[in-house]
């Protein structure tokens, strides 16, 4: 039976399918794989390793090999992402290893991704765990090969500082954050480089985004404990190490030509035998030097894999004393899932079960027989033959793991493309209007029942998308966010607007309903809506309108301006300035009294000025009020102005919006009446004039 | 190991083992090692069969691990190999 995985899939395939963009491709190419990018090449060069002080190909960009091709079957290439920028993806080998990616495939991270923890499924992937980040847009695969000195500590000059020279290299000619992929004690060296200077900071969490690590022994490792017979190790128990021990004496009793190449035995005795190196009493639980390391900077997202073997093992004990037959964990044989994980952002275990049954081999030598514990019909395998997805040097051939890998690596990435329009269709958006969070389909809330409302995108429901949405680097991070207006109602008239800022994928990072804010003494109006969302240098300047406090008519005559801005927890509104009738009134009033009719004629409809002008000869203490305004229907508008609003009343003046009153203690009138229409975001026009 | 088995439990066995040891290896017991089945380990250790045969029950096989504590070698644990014991029970005490 074939088994595919489907961890982290949509980020995978997503991946792939956008692999279908050009590529800016140099003149130099081996012979059968796609030629490297120019831009690759230039890296390359400016972060050679002799310019960095370091050994000889230390660094190198990672070639892309003939045997490494697509799931439809072309070689893998370089491709830029949507922004036609490349990322710095580097890999960095563990204690004992490798990583220069080469046609020999001996780097660790190079061989074809072969193993699964399903003992049922196959795996048909087509390229290395290399191959498969070469496949990602935007992704630049580069190796830190420091294998000559992989015995020493993380401190050494040829580990943690030289890589720290490597990211400070990649990062100033890229421009981008990089991106980390290491496994075992590599994992280490990068904490090391992460949590020392760079250049003009205390850490390198700027130059970093994500660390993915593959068995990392983060608090110690259970081969370095071997050497430590004399304690009582609370970190790892007696018969963990005990099974180890006896792994490793049957492994070293057949002949290298018995063993099989990447089985178990082939890959498990470079790493055991360093346990009395620099880095093997390092890596000891509670070492010294271990204690010295510091935590992962905030800032980095770090993704712990770890591989879980667990053996059923018949009969352990010590002579006729047997032990409980529990499952013994032996981690990835070289670390604990624990260790791996501790400090960890994200983790992910693959997990192996097994049995282990002894036999007795050729001359009465113990042998080792395995087969998963829960599925008898697997016939036991020796342990020569083994391979297994769950074992320290065999985690990077593993599928699930590399999915895992991968998806860290493109969800990265796929932060790093600005957030579109067309992203927005398919946004979360927050609970509002009655209605449950969700996520938009087509730019509309699904699922909401007929009558009761809907979610949705602003631009969709009417309206310009460019005057409703606002693009650009919202929290600072130096990647492309957007602020976008949702509608809401709950099945009857609309509820006041949210502005949501979303960061690439889109997620949501925070919103405002236009409802929260309110001037000094306003009342949330029954309905905000917006008139203008623009971009300004990290914050956007919302314009919006609302009805004004009493006006049964909801009329949207008090425009507000705002500025909104991400302050790490929320959207907070600062600048906030309203706008109603009453300052084209005053204005106009005030325009009257100083005899400047061109001023007064620009806020007024033709004519109304001159007549205003006449009236101020009747009514001059009226000119020299304040106006009070009301809406159309406004029930607390003076009963001698009643009439203005009335509607086909004698006094009633037809599509007036907003109606404002000016006291005359004059004989004859109540009121010099100005009838006050909107023509546009803040603008408003007296269209006509009454006396009552 | 028949005269005194606690003086060979590894220290990191004392835990599982406790004063149990003498349960392990009965007063009587004939102890004897399959020296030719040593397989180092490669990190100071290693692996051998030995046979145990205790008064009134059938002998049998266990693979020892086996560790150096101060120069002195010490038992970690043991498994049990299938199948009759490949050894008269005659041998060291």
């Amino acid at each position: 039976m074939k088994h595919r995985y489907t961890g982290r899939v949509v980020t995978a395939l997503a991946a792939l399918v956008l692999l279908a963009g050009t590529q800016a491709v140099a003149p130099r190419a081996a012979a059968s794989a796609p030629a490297l990018p120019s831009v690759l090449i230039n890296w390359s060069d400016q972060c050679q390793s002799d310019r960095l002080g370091l050994d000889q190909d230390t660094v190198q960009l990672a070639p892309t090999l003939a045997g490494d091709t697509t799931p439809q079957g072309k070689p893998v290439a370089y491709a830029p992402d949507s922004r036609r920028r490349y990322t710095p993806v580097i890999i960095v080998h563990g204690w004992t290893g490798s990583d220069t990616h080469t046609s020999d495939r001996t780097g660790d991270f190079s061989s074809i991704i072969d193993l699964t923890a399903n003992a049922l499924g196959t795996v048909d992937t087509t390229r290395s765990l290399i191959g498969q980040f070469q496949n990602v847009p935007g992704a630049a695969v580069f190796t830190f090969d420091y294998h000559p000195y992989s015995a020493r500590w993380v401190d050494d000059s040829h580990l943690g500082p030289a890589l720290g020279k490597v990211i400070d290299c990649l990062y100033q000619a890229s421009g981008q954050k990089v991106i980390v992929v290491a496994h075992s004690m590599g994992g280490l060296v990068t904490r090391y480089a992460a949590t020392h200077p760079g250049p003009g900071a205390a850490d390198r969490s700027r130059e970093i985004s994500t660390v993915v690590t593959f068995g990392t022994p983060e608090t110690g490792s259970v081969a370095a404990l071997l050497g430590e017979t004399l304690l009582d190790q609370g970190a790892v128990t007696n018969q963990t190490l005990a099974l180890i021990r006896t792994i490793l004496a049957v492994c070293g009793s057949y002949t290298s030509n018995e063993i099989e190449t990447g089985t178990l035995c082939d890959r498990l005795y470079a790493p055991a035998r360093a346990l009395e190196s620099t880095a093997g009493q390092a890596l000891r639980y509670g070492s010294p030097q271990l204690a010295a390391l510091k935590p992962w900077p905030a800032g980095i997202t770090v993704d712990a894999l770890a591989g879980q073997t667990t053996f059923q093992v018949p009969d352990l004990g010590w002579f006729a004393l047997p032990w409980d037959t529990v499952p013994v964990n032996v981690g990835d044989i070289i670390v604990t899932a624990d260790s791996a994980q501790h400090g960890a952002t994200l983790t992910k275990t693959v997990s192996c079960d097994y049995q282990l049954n002894p036999a007795r081999g050729a001359g009465d030598f113990l042998d080792l027989r395995l087969r998963l514990a829960s599925k008898a019909d697997i016939a036991q395998e020796p342990l020569k033959a083994f391979t297994g997805a769950c074992f320290h040097v065999d985690l990077m051939r593993g599928i699930e793991l590399t999915n895992e890998a991968l998806g860290a690596v493109a969800d990265d990435l796929s932060s790093r493309q600005p957030v579109t329009a067309a992203d927005l269709l398919s946004a979360p958006v927050p609970a509002a209007c009655e209605h449950d969070a969700g996520t938009l389909t087509g730019g509309r809330l699904a699922g909401i029942p007929a009558n009761h409302g809907s979610m949705e995108l602003a631009w969709l429901d009417g309206g310009q998308r460019s005057d409703l949405l606002a693009l650009g680097d919202l929290n600072g991070d130096g990647y492309g966010d957007a602020a976008a207006t949702l509608a809401c109602n709950a099945g009857g008239v609309a509820w006041p607007e949210l502005v949501a800022f979303y960061t690439p994928g889109p997620h949501l990072l925070g919103y405002v309903s236009l409802g929260d804010i309110n001037a000094p003494g306003r009342q949330p109006g029954e309905h905000a809506d917006v008139y203008q969302l623009r971009y300004d240098n990290g914050a956007v300047v919302a314009e919006w309108s609302t009805p004004e406090d009493g006006d049964p008519g909801a009329m949207s005559s008090l425009d507000y301006t705002a500025t909104l801005r991400w302050n790490g927890h929320g959207i907070t509104a600062a600048n906030l300035s309203a706008t109603t009738e009453l300052a084209t009134a005053a204005q106009f009033v005030t325009d009257i009294r100083h005899g400047d009719a061109q001023a007064a004629q620009s806020l007024s409809a033709a004519g109304v000025a001159a007549e205003a002008a006449n009236q101020l000869r009747s009514y001059p203490d009226a000119f020299q009020a304040t106006p009070s305004c009301y809406g159309e229907n406004s029930l607390d508008i003076p009963a001698p102005a009643a009439g203005l609003t009335a509607a086909g009343g004698p006094q009633w003046i037809q599509n007036a919006q907003r109606i404002c009153l000016l006291p005359a203690t004059a004989t004859g009138a109540h009121y010099v009446a100005l009838a006050m229409n909107k023509q546009g975001f803040q603008r408003w026009q007296v269209t006509s004039l009454a006396i009552v | 190991m028949s005269t005194d088995p606690a003086a060979l439990v590894a220290t990191s066995a004392r835990s599982e083992v406790g004063n149990q040891a003498r349960q392990a290896v009965p007063p009587g017991t004939t102890v004897t090692p399959q020296v030719d089945s040593w397989l180092p380990d490669g990190v100071g250790g290693g692996i051998m069969t030995v046979t145990i045969a205790a008064p009134g029950t059938p002998a049998a096989d266990y693979a020892a691990v086996m560790v150096q504590e101060r120069g002195a070698w010490k038992v970690m644990a043991t498994l049990l190999l299938p199948g009759p014991a490949n050894s008269s029970t005659a041998g060291a005490r």
